[in-house]
C-alpha cells in the first residue's frame, strides 16, 4: 500500500512536470499578442513595447522563460501579465465563489439525478420512463446558455427577479435574514441552470444501472425473503447501482473548481472560469499555465483518491 | 425516502429565497450605479490602456489639464499654464554669430508677431527666446539672417545594444568632445539621440564612432534649422489634498514623470514623454518641463492622472499591484472604496475635492460581461446608463421613460488599399471605387441610421476637421466612366479588364465582427454591379494582423480607427511609417502630406492646426488610400431625469439637464445630482 502510494505520487510528480511544459508552450504559442493594449495602437512606442516584454521576461528564449515561471510559480512570486498581481492571489480570490456554486450545483445533479433515475428505472417502459428519457434528451440537447437566456428574461423581465451577480445591489442595506436569502437566490439561479445538463445525464446512468440491477437474482432474492420495497430499492438496489459514479468521486474535486464560462458571464458570476477565459482573451500566460496547473494537480490527486476509495470499498481491488 | 430529502430542501430554498428577493424593499440611495462589459484592470494612470480603466480613474486621479464638454483643453490641478520656446541657432564662429545678434536685434521691433522675448549670443550660437512655440518663428529668424549663414543641425540616434554602462559612458564623454556635437539626450537604456550642428555633421560622428571601433551604431539623420525646445510652466493650485489629506505639490508631477520614463515601470504611455528634455519643480508649485524639440500634441500628455509620490516612491511596481493599482489614492473627485474582482468597483464622495463636494454619496461601477444581461440590467433599473447598441436604439426611441443621447465618435471604419498593387496605384480607380460603394445605405442598413459618411480621417466634430469637405456621392456611372478613362473595360465574362488582367481582388477582414463582414459583404455586392469581382476572406484576427496587415501581404482590407481627439497623424499617413509592422499599411506615399504631417507635429497656433490639419485631410480624402466609409454614432441611454446637473459657476449654481456634448452624455459625473436627492448647497 505505501510502496503504490508512494509510485504514484513519483508518477504524478513527472506527470505535472510534462502538464506543466506542454501547457507552457500551447499557452505561449497560440497566436496573439500578449500586449495589454492589442494590436494597431499607435499611442504605443517600441521602447514601451520592448519595456513590456523586458519586464515580463517575454523577450528571453522559451526554455528560459519556462524556467522563469515555474521557479516564479513555486516561489509564489509569479504575476500577471496584466495587472502584476500574483497569480495566486488572483486564482485563490475567487475559489470560496467558485466552490459554492459548483458545489451546490454537484449537491443538485446527485440530488435530482438519482431519484429521477431510480424512478424511471422501477417504470421502465411505461410513461414516467418515457417522460424523464425525453426530457434527459431535450436536456442533453439544448444549449445552455440558450436556456440561461430564457430563465434569466423571464425571471427579470416577467417575474421581476434580479438573478445578476452575488447578490442584489446594496441588499447589505436591509437585513441579515433579507441578505442571507437574496445571497442563498443569487447562488440557486445559477446553480440550477449548471446541473440541469448533469442531472440529465446522471439519471440516464442511474436508470442504466438501477434497471440492471433490479433484475438480479439477488433482488428477487430479497424480496422473496419479505423485505420492504424501501429496503429493496435503496440498501440492496441502489448501493450496487452508484458504485461506477462512487468510483468517480475524486474526479469531482477537480470539478469543483471547473468554472462554466458562459454561465458566470450570463449570471454576471465572479468565478474561475471569467478568470481563466479571461487570461486567454488577454494571453496573460502566466494566469493560464498557473491554473492549468492546479488543475492537473487536482486530477491527479482526485485519481489518486479514487483509486484508494475503491480499494476500501471493494475487497476485489488489490493494490500493487 | 431519503433520495427524494434533497430535492424537497432545494425546492424549500428556492421558494423561500425568492419569496425574501420579492418582498425586499430597497431604499433609493444618492448612488450611482453603472455597467460595462468589461473590467478595469489597473487603476494607475501611467500602466493602464483600457477604457475600463480610463473610466474609473477619471473620477479618482486629478490631472493638470483636461478636456471640457467641448473639448477644449481647461486647466484643473494646473490653475493656469504658459508656453515659451528657446531656439538656438548654431554658427561657424563667435563672429559670425555676433553678427547674426545684431541683425536679429535690428529686425526684432519690426515683427512683434514671432514674439521674440530677448536674444543673446553665446559664443558660436545665438539664443532666442520666444514667447511663442514652434517653428514658424525660427524660420523668419533664419530668413533674417541669412539661411547660408546659419549652420544645420542633424540629429540621429546612437544605438548601444549590450554595450556595458561604463563602456558606454566613455564613449559618450569622448563624442561630446568632437568638434560640432551639441547635446546627447539618452532616450533609453542602450539609446541615444545626438544633435550635432554643420553639414554633414552625422556623417562625420558616424565615421568616427567606425574609426574607434566604438560599440555604437549611427541611425538615420534628420536635418533641423536649429535647436529648438518649448517650454511648458504650469502653475498648480494650492488648495488641493490628495484622498489621504497630503498636500499635492510639483514634486507629485515630477515624481509621475520620473515614473512614466522608468524603465522598471515600463509604462506603455511613455511614448507621449519621450521628447522631454528636463522636468523640474521651480517651487512647490510650479512645474517646468523642456522639450528636446517642437512637438504641440505634448499639450495633450498632461492630462494624465498624476500619482502620489509621498506613497510610491522607493517601492518596486509588484508592490504598486496589490497596494496602489488595486486602492488607488488620488485628487479626483470620488475616492476609492472598494474593489471585487469581477463584481464591481465603488468610490465615494471626497468631501475635499478642490472643485466643491460632489453631489452623489457614491458611484458603483458594476461589471455585468454578457449583452443581454446589461441590457435586462438596464431595462429593470439595477444600473442607470447603457451604451446601447445601434439595433436598440429605436426602441428606445419610441418610449419616453428613456432620455436617449448620441452623437458622432472618434472613430470610424474603411476599406484600406493596398497602394503598392498595381491595381489600387490609380488615383481615378480609388475614386471610381469611392463612388461605386453605397455608403449611406451602409449607415441605414448596419448602424440603423445612426452614423454618418466618413469625410476622412478626422472625426467631424473635432475643431480641426475640415468642414469643406464633399462626400464622394454614390453614382456607379460616374465609376464606371472614371475606370473606362484609366483603361478599365468590361471583358467577355461582364468582369472590367485592362491589358488581359480582369479587375478582381482578396478583401480580408477579421472575424468575431459582424459589421465588418457585413460590410464586405455589401462591398461585394456593389462592386460586382460595375463589374468588379472581390473575393471576401474572414480570418481569426491576430492571425490576420500578424500575417497579412503587418506584412502588407493584402489587396484590401476592412478596418476601423480610433484615434481619439489628436491631429497628428504622423504614424498613420507619413511615408516613413510604411515598414512592416507600422500604421501606414496601405503604403501611402505624398510628399505634400508628409510635408504638412511633419510641420503639424511642430505648430502650436491653433488656427494654423486648424488650416494645416483641414489641408491633411482634404489631400487624403482627394488620394482616397482608404475609401473611408462612415462615422458611427455613440448612443447611452438613462432612465429619463435620474439625473440632472448642477455645475458651480464663479458665484452660483448652473443647474441644467443632462444633454450630449462632444465629449459624451455623463462626463464630470461629480456634477451630477438625483433630483429625489437634493444637493447640499454649498457653493
Amino acid at each position: 500500500m505505501t510502496s503504490f502510494i508512494l509510485r504514484r505520487l513519483l508518477v504524478s510528480v513527472l506527470l505535472l512536470a510534462m502538464v506543466s511544459v506542454i501547457s507552457f508552450f500551447i499557452v505561449t504559442l497560440t497566436p496573439g499578442s500578449p500586449y495589454p493594449w492589442g494590436d494597431l495602437n499607435p499611442k504605443i512606442s517600441e521602447q514601451a513595447k520592448a519595456g513590456y516584454r523586458k519586464k515580463f521576461h517575454l523577450d528571453e528564449p522559451l526554455p528560459r522563460q519556462y524556467a522563469l515561471m515555474m521557479r516564479d510559480l513555486f516561489s509564489g512570486r509569479l504575476v500577471s501579465n496584466k495587472d502584476e498581481r500574483p497569480v495566486l492571489t488572483k486564482i485563490f480570490e475567487r475559489v470560496p465563489a467558485t466552490v459554492a456554486l459548483n458545489a451546490l450545483s454537484m449537491a443538485l445533479v446527485f440530488g435530482f439525478g438519482i431519484p429521477a433515475g431510480i424512478w424511471a428505472a422501477r417504470r421502465l417502459g411505461r410513461w414516467p420512463d418515457t417522460a424523464t428519457t425525453l426530457a434527459a434528451f431535450a436536456l442533453i440537447a439544448l444549449p445552455g446558455f440558450w436556456i440561461s437566456y430564457l430563465l434569466v428574461i423571464f425571471l427579470v423581465k416577467v417575474a421581476g427577479m434580479p438573478v445578476l451577480g452575488l447578490a442584489t445591489f446594496g441588499v447589505e442595506y436591509s437585513g441579515w435574514w433579507q441578505a442571507a436569502l437574496d445571497r442563498t437566490w443569487h447562488l440557486l439561479v445559477p446553480a440550477g441552470v449548471l446541473a440541469l445538463g448533469g442531472i440529465a445525464v446522471q439519471s440516464r446512468y442511474i436508470r442504466a444501472t438501477m434497471a440492471e440491477t433490479l433484475t438480479e437474482d439477488y433482488i428477487r432474492t430479497a424480496r422473496a425473503k419479505g423485505l420492504s420495497e424501501e429496503v429493496v430499492l435503496y440498501t440492496h438496489a441502489l448501493r450496487n447501482s452508484i458504485r461506477p459514479i462512487l468510483s468517480g468521486i475524486g474526479l469531482l474535486i477537480p470539478e469543483l473548481l471547473a468554472g462554466s464560462v458562459i454561465i458566470e458571464s450570463i449570471f454576471a458570476y465572479p468565478g474561475l472560469g471569467r478568470l481563466g477565459y479571461e487570461a486567454v482573451m488577454e494571453r496573460d500566460y502566466p494566469v493560464l499555465v498557473a491554473l492549468n496547473f492546479i488543475v492537473a494537480a487536482l486530477v491527479i490527486l482526485g485519481n489518486l483518491i479514487s483509486d484508494l476509495a475503491l480499494a476500501a470499498a471493494d475487497p476485489r481491488v488489490r493494490l500493487s | 425516502m431519503l433520495v427524494y430529502g434533497l430535492p424537497v430542501v432545494a425546492a424549500v430554498a428556492v421558494g423561500l429565497s425568492a419569496f425574501g428577493v420579492r418582498t425586499n424593499q430597497f431604499k433609493p440611495r444618492n448612488e450611482m450605479v453603472t455597467g460595462s462589459i468589461g473590467e478595469a484592470k489597473i487603476l494607475n494612470p501611467i500602466l493602464s490602456t483600457s477604457a475600463s480603466d480610463s473610466e474609473v480613474e477619471a473620477y479618482v486621479f486629478g490631472s493638470l489639464l483636461e478636456y471640457d464638454e467641448n473639448l477644449e483643453v481647461t486647466p484643473s490641478l494646473a490653475e493656469s499654464w504658459t508656453l515659451s520656446q528657446e531656439t538656438t541657432l548654431y554658427f561657424a564662429d563667435a563672429a559670425a554669430a555676433s553678427e547674426a545678434l545684431g541683425r536679429v536685434q535690428s529686425a526684432r521691433n519690426q515683427f512683434p508677431d514671432w514674439g521674440v522675448e530677448s536674444v543673446a549670443s553665446d559664443g558660436d550660437r545665438v539664443r532666442v527666446r520666444l514667447s511663442k512655440p514652434g517653428s514658424a518663428a525660427t524660420r523668419a529668424l533664419r530668413g533674417v539672417i541669412g539661411e547660408e549663414r546659419v549652420l544645420p543641425l542633424e540629429t540621429f540616434p546612437i544605438e548601444f545594444g549590450e554595450t556595458p554602462g561604463n563602456t558606454r559612458d566613455e564613449v559618450l564623454a569622448a563624442l561630446l568632445t568632437q568638434p560640432g556635437v551639441r547635446k546627447i539626450w539618452r532616450t533609453g537604456p542602450s539609446q541615444v539621440e545626438v544633435a550635432a550642428s554643420g553639414a554633414g555633421a552625422a556623417g562625420r560622428v558616424a565615421d568616427w564612432l567606425a574609426r574607434d571601433e566604438s560599440p555604437g551604431k549611427c541611425g538615420p539623420a534628420e536635418t533641423l534649422g536649429g535647436l529648438e525646445q518649448p517650454e511648458i510652466v504650469f502653475r498648480l493650485r494650492k488648495d488641493v489634498r490628495w484622498h489621504d489629506g497630503q498636500p499635492f505639490t510639483a514634486a507629485d508631477a515630477v515624481f509621475t514623470v520620473r515614473m512614466l520614463l522608468d524603465d522598471a515601470v515600463a509604462s506603455p504611455r511613455r511614448a507621449d514623454y519621450e521628447l522631454i528634455e528636463s522636468y523640474e519643480a521651480t517651487d512647490p508649485y510650479t512645474f517646468r518641463v523642456v522639450y528636446r524639440r517642437p512637438y504641440s500634441p505634448a499639450l495633450l500628455s498632461w492630462m494624465m492622472g498624476l500619482l502620489p509620490r509621498h506613497l510610491l516612491e522607493g517601492k518596486p511596481t509588484t508592490w504598486w499591484a496589490e497596494n496602489f493599482n488595486r486602492k488607488p489614492i488620488g485628487t479626483g473627485p470620488f475616492r476609492f472604496a472598494e474593489w471585487r474582482s469581477n463584481e464591481y468597483i465603488r468610490l465615494v464622495r471626497n468631501d475635499d475635492y478642490f472643485k466643491g463636494r460632489p453631489h452623489l454619496d457614491a458611484v458603483n461601477l458594476r461589471v455585468i460581461p454578457d449583452q443581454v444581461a446589461i441590457r435586462l440590467a438596464f431595462e429593470t433599473r439595477q444600473i442607470d446608463f447603457w451604451a446601447v447598441d445601434p439595433h436598440a436604439v429605436g426602441a428606445f426611441e419610441q418610449k419616453p421613460e428613456f432620455s436617449l443621447f448620441s452623437g458622432p465618435s472618434a472613430s470610424y471604419a474603411y476599406l484600406g488599399w493596398n497602394l503598392r498593387r498595381p491595381l489600387f496605384q490609380d488615383v481615378r480607380v480609388r475614386r471610381a471605387l469611392a463612388h461605386a460603394v453605397n455608403v449611406p445605405d451602409m449607415v441605414r442598413y448596419l448602424l440603423y441610421g445612426r452614423g454618418s459618411q466618413s469625410l476622412g480621417t478626422f472625426p467631424p466634430q473635432m475643431w480641426f476637421a475640415n468642414p469643406d469637405i464633399r462626400p464622394y456621392a454614390y453614382d456607379p456611372d460616374e465609376a464606371r466612366r472614371l475606370l473606362a478613362e484609366a483603361g478599365w473595360v468590361p471583358g467577355a465574362d461582364g468582369i472590367l479588364a485592362r491589358d488581359g488582367r480582369r479587375f478582381a481582388f482578396d478583401l480580408l477582414t477579421n472575424q468575431a465582427n459582424e459589421v465588418r463582414k457585413d460590410i464586405a459583404t455589401l462591398v461585394q455586392a456593389d462592386l460586382r454591379k460595375i463589374g468588379i469581382e472581390v473575393k471576401v476572406q474572414v480570418l481569426e484576427w491576430t492571425v490576420f494582423i500578424s500575417e497579412h496587415v503587418n506584412k502588407a501581404d493584402f489587396d484590401a482590407v476592412v478596418l476601423g480607427w480610433n484615434l481619439g481627439y489628436d491631429y497628428d497623424q504622423y504614424q498613420i499617413w507619413h511615408s516613413s511609417q510604411s515598414g512592416p509592422g507600422q500604421l501606414n499599411v496601405g503604403g501611402y506615399a505624398n510628399p505634400e502630406v508628409d510635408r504638412l504631417l511633419a510641420e503639424l507635429r511642430t505648430e502650436f497656433d491653433r488656427d494654423r492646426i486648424a488650416t494645416l490639419a483641414g489641408t491633411t485631410q482634404r489631400l487624403i480624402y482627394e488620394d482616397q488610400p482608404y475609401l473611408f466609409l462612415y462615422v458611427p454614432e455613440s448612443c447611452g441611454a438613462m432612465w429619463r431625469d435620474v439625473y440632472r446637473i448642477r455645475r458651480p459657476e464663479p458665484s452660483s449654481w448652473k443647474e441644467e439637464p443632462v444633454t450630449m456634448t462632444k465629449a459624451g452624455f455623463a462626463v464630470h459625473r461629480e456634477w451630477f445630482y438625483r433630483p429625489d436627492h437634493r444637493p447640499v448647497l454649498v457653493p
